[in-house]
């Protein structure tokens, strides 16, 4: 036991300092995620035919292929055309690219759920399409959608992990490095899942309270 | 002396191959009240969503104001011109009454919000709801939030208005509140274009009562000749089936 708490006091820090890369990394993978995301929404409900066929593709092309491919095309295969990302920054585009296609097919849902008697009631008043969006449609659907995009802020933090195949110092990595130290897998990778439990756990209990309030509603 | 403030020219809508409106003519007087009946799926509600270009007619002239209507019409002009009040509310949810009401004047209009506000409530208090001004959809009736959305309406100053089937989502005893509000506005001189099933109202509202079926004018006239003097067969049909459903 006592044992325990040493390797406790010796690599926790070490484990939890990668907390605050996971973190950053979701953070600036969600941004990049949202604003996809909107973008290929509006592509995906534009009149324009080649936005529409644009935006699937992209949706399709993520979606079919797996995120660690997409990580080692973006980190590896980018270098062919003398391109050099370093590992934060790849990881941080595959995620969002990854993250939007997810991200667009959430709030094109919510869109969608949204009455279109609210629609037509914004036109009939002389709204533009817009400003209905913007006005009308946007704020219904942000609570519509608000449930399931917690849980997909809960899935990109642990899709986070991926960056340890290309050596992004966040929790995964920092927890595999110690436990090749230490020897001390078992012990190691049970902080890494505290870290990750302490995490996730709040955000999808704040999921779990949005969806009971939407459903009392 | 009125004037003509709307004129159908053979309007027809097809939906596919569904022809809904086959070539509909009517003209509207300046604050004529107008109460259009038919059998369901004879193409009312459809007709009032031409007009507002909630539908894009596929055949006929729409004359409004003495302009007709195009593809080179400002639509969102045009509607701030035309309000339309729906069955079913469409109330924005996420807003108070008082906001809703607001809405169109501050953002389409660019209206002031103090002055819009004062506005909103004037028209809140002529509905009958100024003291649920501050009060969301879903605390509301559904004659409540009906009384809102045409003041919402109202708030666009509209010379026409379109209702379609608006007491129809409504339980039986909040009918008469939603009507009240209407012969208000009839009263005043507003013009206006009335779907319903109530035929009693119909009777008792309109300056002229349009009888469509099969996606056309079949009969117009005063009420009193609509429904005590019927000249078509089909007229006559359809009295009969809807008094028997209401005795």
């Amino acid at each position: 036991m006592s044992d325990y708490l040493q390797l406790v006091q010796t690599y926790f820090p070490y484990v939890a300092k990668g907390a605050s890369i996971t973190i950053q990394l979701t953070v600036v993978a969600l941004l990049g995620s949202v604003a996809l995301g909107l973008l290929t929404t509006f592509a995906k409900l534009a009149n324009l035919r080649l936005l529409r066929i644009v935006a699937t593709i992209y949706i399709e092309l993520i979606r079919a292929t797996p995120a660690l491919l997409q990580l080692f095309i973006i980190y590896f295969g980018l270098t062919s055309f003398g391109l050099r990302l370093d590992p934060f920054t790849a990881a941080s585009i595959t995620l969002s690219l990854v993250g939007g296609a997810y991200a667009a097919e959430i709030f094109r849902a919510g869109i969608e759920a949204v009455d279109t008697g609210q629609f037509e009631a914004a036109r009939s008043l002389g709204m533009s399409t817009p400003l209905a969006m913007r006005r009308i449609i946007l704020p219904q659907a942000a609570v519509i959608v608000l449930p399931p995009f917690t849980n997909f802020v809960i899935s990109m933090i642990k899709d986070t992990s991926l960056a340890l195949t290309i050596s992004v110092p966040e929790i995964m990595y920092r927890s595999y490095d110690a436990s090749s130290q230490s020897y001390r897998s078992m012990a190691i990778y049970s902080m890494a899942a505290v870290l990750y439990l302490a995490i996730c756990l709040p955000l999808s209990g704040f999921a779990k309270a949005l969806e009971k309030r939407r459903a009392s509603r | 002396m009125s004037k003509t403030i709307l004129e159908l020219q053979g309007l027809e809508m097809a939906f596919g191959q569904l022809n809904v409106l086959r070539g509909v003519d009517l003209k509207v007087e300046e604050g004529e009240s107008i109460a259009i009946i038919g059998p369901s799926g004879s193409g009312k509600s459809t007709l009032l969503r031409c007009l507002n270009r909630l539908e894009t007619p596929t055949g006929g002239n729409v004359l409004f104001e003495g302009n007709r209507i195009d593809a080179r019409t400002d639509i969102n002009q045009l509607r701030t011109r035309m309000g339309m009040v729906f069955q079913q509310f469409n109330l924005f949810p996420h807003m108070t009454a008082l906001a809703n009401v607001m809405e169109a004047p501050v953002h389409v209009r660019g209206i002031k919000r103090d002055q819009a506000a004062a506005e909103a409530r004037r028209l809140l208090e002529k509905v009958g709801m100024l003291e649920k001004a501050g009060a969301f959809p879903r605390q509301l009736s559904g004659g409540q939030k009906q009384r809102v959305a045409i003041a919402r309406c109202l708030a666009m100053q509209p010379r026409l208005l379109l209702l379609d089937e608006i007491t129809s989502a409504l339980d039986p005893e909040l009918v008469g509140e939603v009507l009240d509000v209407v012969r208000d506005l009839a009263r005043q001189g507003m013009t206006m274009l009335l779907v319903t099933h109530e035929m009693r109202f119909a009777r008792e509202f309109a300056d002229r009562v349009v009888f469509m079926d099969g996606g056309v004018v079949v009969e117009v006239g005063p009420p009193e000749e609509i429904f005590t003097r019927p000249k078509s067969e089909r007229l006559r049909k359809f009295l009969t089936a809807v008094l028997e459903q209401t005795t």
